[in-house]
């Protein structure tokens, strides 16, 4: 069903109607059981698809209406944000307890404010203010719950939102602590920091290619480790982390 | 196919995103988008109006002490008023209060404007009035949303997003809707897109040459040589991210947005930057004037962005509540009004002089005015909300100078009824002049096809318009 706040006369028909009857019909015989349903989605094959895509598919159906394939999507505000604190090692695991506290930043927007409180958990436990939307969340379009009930993400690709990733202070503030991570896990060997930046930020090994241009970006630096840094930066601001494919 | 989903489908076909020429190959493939753009699209008729500066000030500015005199209130002041005024139930009372203030007739027009905004009163030629303005609401975040975006209650798209949306916007290393200022109660739903795509979400700026937009500045321990670097690296990792789903055009909006991320940092910093005007536009706007200044300078910046290529800019003025004079009217409205006269009068001086105004619809209100009775007795005497008659002016494009149009009954209470205009009828009028039909500018929404003025009776004020 595309039009998930509309299962009316007027909403969108389901591309599976004989599909979702199953599940509908398997999840009340099995008493309910949302984390049963799920599992069972993820876990079958057609959840699991990659996103390649196939010329001719794709021009018959390009949306994959017809489940051919995974589209990429662009990962939500709070779970890039998330994702940034868990691959650089700042990620602080800590759950329930009160909001954690936002301030205004050098240039006026709102932001974490690290130095209260439990710093760098998962976005849900940021402040949420109608009026002082977290700027880098916001970019992402993360709603500022001014439309009351926001069934669908807009996942736009916007320049602000580079903006956020060549400028942003969060993005800054990540790079330099997964720099410093990698750079005591290799002990300074740049090849061995490249290969487990990329396993930590795309869950895969480099390419020879993208070894390369990280060795080169590293090498064009005065100082290796602000070099590696800057690779960094731009691996958490290139398509491959802000996608899920 | 549901026939009335056709103009959405057309119009997500339409759209390629960000960078999105470069992609037109690929669109002939038939992928469905998944992000809209800013792209300019043609108007639904000729526009008369390329460019709107709306100058918004919340709090519920007192326009009858500002552009409508009533001779009455000078006969019933301290009097009981000779028919109900009817308020808010709260401090109100039936005793009328003459303005505290002079007015002089000004210009070819001959229309009476207070002595409190002296600037004003020399560019009042310029401007229409629209004096039996009305609204149903008369609270402030309540009224401020229905003037922004048609509904008293939060949670829709504002004027702004909707004009982007239906125009798109004529420089693409700026946005095309920019917020000046931070006057509105409402916050930043006064220049949200809410439902509709964030594109179309005003992008809030300052008049602060160093930060005018979040993260537009570099960092200072990051060069630009570095930050060339940078750009340089995720381009191509994007790159080879770009091999393995040649089709995909999500990936290349994302890749031509760095680019103009690039470009709208010198751009914004460059708009931003005011230092470069003539000292003869820098005295005309006063922008060193301790009270005026600053509110000069969003004026200024309006004119920079408008001259960019921005399509519609939103200036918050007057500091949030400050216009809510509910006691010492006498001690506060002088301020405020110096606070705005001077900025505002230079715009509509400034646009003409480079001959922008032709272009460029420039619009003036608060959210309501204020009653023409005390509201406290006890304290030094202030006015209430009135959300029955008030006044507004548009000036510029398509719209007459110097014309005035209604009235409100001879205290300046309630919109004599045959002339009443509603928020629904500028917004209807607002976008006739951009070339824009409010009935035909839709968004599918939750089933229906929404729209800025909705199921409100609308009406394109022809009779102020050229």
């Amino acid at each position: 069903m595309k039009s998930v706040d509309d299962f009316g006369m007027q909403g969108d028909k389901p591309s599976h109607p004989e599909l979702l009857d199953y599940l509908a019909v398997d999840f009340q015989e099995n008493g309910w059981d949302l984390k049963r349903l799920t599992r069972q989605i993820v876990l079958s094959q057609v959840y699991r698809q990659s996103s390649a895509e196939v010329a001719g598919y794709l021009a018959a159906d390009p949306s994959a209406k017809l489940l051919w394939r995974k589209p990429p999507l662009r990962l939500e505000a709070e779970t890039i944000r998330d994702s940034m604190l868990q691959v650089s090692g700042l990620l602080n695991g800590k759950m329930y307890g009160p909001q954690e506290p936002i301030k205004r930043g050098a240039d006026g927007q709102w932001l974490e404010d690290e130095s209260k409180g439990d710093p760098n958990r998962r976005s849900l436990y940021l402040t949420q203010s109608r009026t002082r939307p977290v700027a880098f969340l916001h970019a992402f379009d993360a709603p500022t719950m001014t439309a009351d009930n926001q069934t669908q993400r807009f996942r736009s690709a916007l320049p602000t939102q580079s903006l956020a990733l060549l400028n942003g202070p969060f993005v800054r503030r990540v790079s330099q602590a997964f720099a410093n991570q990698l750079w005591e896990q290799s002990k300074g060997d740049t090849a061995d920091a490249l290969h487990r930046a990329f396993l930590a930020a795309y869950s895969r090994p480099p390419s020879a290619r993208e070894l390369a241009i990280g060795q080169q970006a590293i090498a064009t630096e005065t100082d290796p480790k602000e070099g590696l840094r800057l690779f960094l930066q731009a691996i958490l601001g290139a398509n491959d982390f802000l996608y899920s494919y | 196919m549901k026939p009335f989903l056709s103009r959405r489908q057309a119009l997500q076909e339409a759209a390629l995103g960000f960078g999105g020429l470069a992609l037109s190959s690929l669109v002939a493939v038939g992928a469905e988008p998944t992000s809209y753009t800013l792209r300019p699209k043609r108007p639904h008729f000729p526009a008369k109006a390329k460019n709107v500066i709306f100058l918004y000030v919340g709090g519920g500015p007192s326009t009858i002490d500002m552009f409508d005199p009533k001779p009455l209130l000078r006969k019933y002041d301290g009097k009981p008023a000779p028919f109900e005024i009817k308020g808010r139930a709260l401090n109100g009372s039936q005793e009328v209060m003459a303005s505290p203030w002079d007015f002089t007739r000004c210009g070819k027009s001959g229309r009476e404007i207070s002595n409190l905004l002296p600037h004003f009163q020399k560019v009042v030629d310029k401007v229409s009035f629209v004096r039996s303005m009305q609204t149903d609401r008369i609270d402030h975040s309540t009224a401020q949303f229905t003037f922004v975006t048609g509904r008293g209650f939060t949670g829709f798209p504002t004027l702004g997003s909707w004009v982007n949306y239906a125009l798109g916007t004529e420089n693409e290393n700026l946005p095309g809707f920019v917020a000046l200022g931070e006057g509105a109660s409402i916050g930043s739903r006064a220049h949200s897109s809410a439902w509709l795509p964030p594109v179309y979400t005003g992008t809030a700026m300052r008049a602060d040459a160093k930060a005018p937009i979040y993260d537009i500045k570099r960092p200072d321990d990051m060069s630009g040589v570095q930050q060339q670097r940078l750009l340089s690296v995720v381009n191509q990792l994007n790159r080879e991210q770009k091999g393995h789903h040649p089709l995909d055009q999500d990936l290349e909006a994302r890749i031509a947005n760095y680019e103009l991320a690039a470009r709208m940092q010198l751009e914004a910093l460059r708009v931003a930057d005011l230092s470069s005007e003539s000292q003869a536009t820098k005295d005309l706007y006063g922008l060193d004037e301790k009270v005026s200044g600053p509110y000069s300078k969003l004026c200024l910046m309006a004119r920079r962005l408008v001259e960019s290529g921005v399509r519609f800019v939103q200036i918050y003025g007057g500091g949030g509540g400050n216009w809510d004079t509910h006691s010492n009217i006498a001690g506060q409205l002088p301020g405020l009004c110096q606070y705005i006269d001077r900025g505002t009068a230079a715009l509509l001086t400034d646009l003409e002089q480079r001959g922008m105004l032709k272009d460029t619809l420039v619009v003036w209100s608060g959210e309501f005015g204020r009653l023409p009775t005390i509201e406290s007795r006890n304290a030094a005497p202030g006015r209430d909300h009135n959300p029955y008659g008030f006044n507004m002016w548009m000036a510029g494009a398509g719209v007459k100078q110097g014309f005035d149009y209604g009235l409100t009954d001879e205290l300046g209470y309630a919109a004599v009824p045959e002339f009443r205009v509603g928020h629904a009828d500028i917004h209807a009028t607002i976008q006739q002049l951009l070339g824009i039909d409010h009935q035909k500018n839709t968004f599918f929404y939750e089933g229906r096809n929404e729209s800025l003025v909705g199921v409100t009776p609308a009406r394109v004020l022809n009779e102020i318009l050229l």
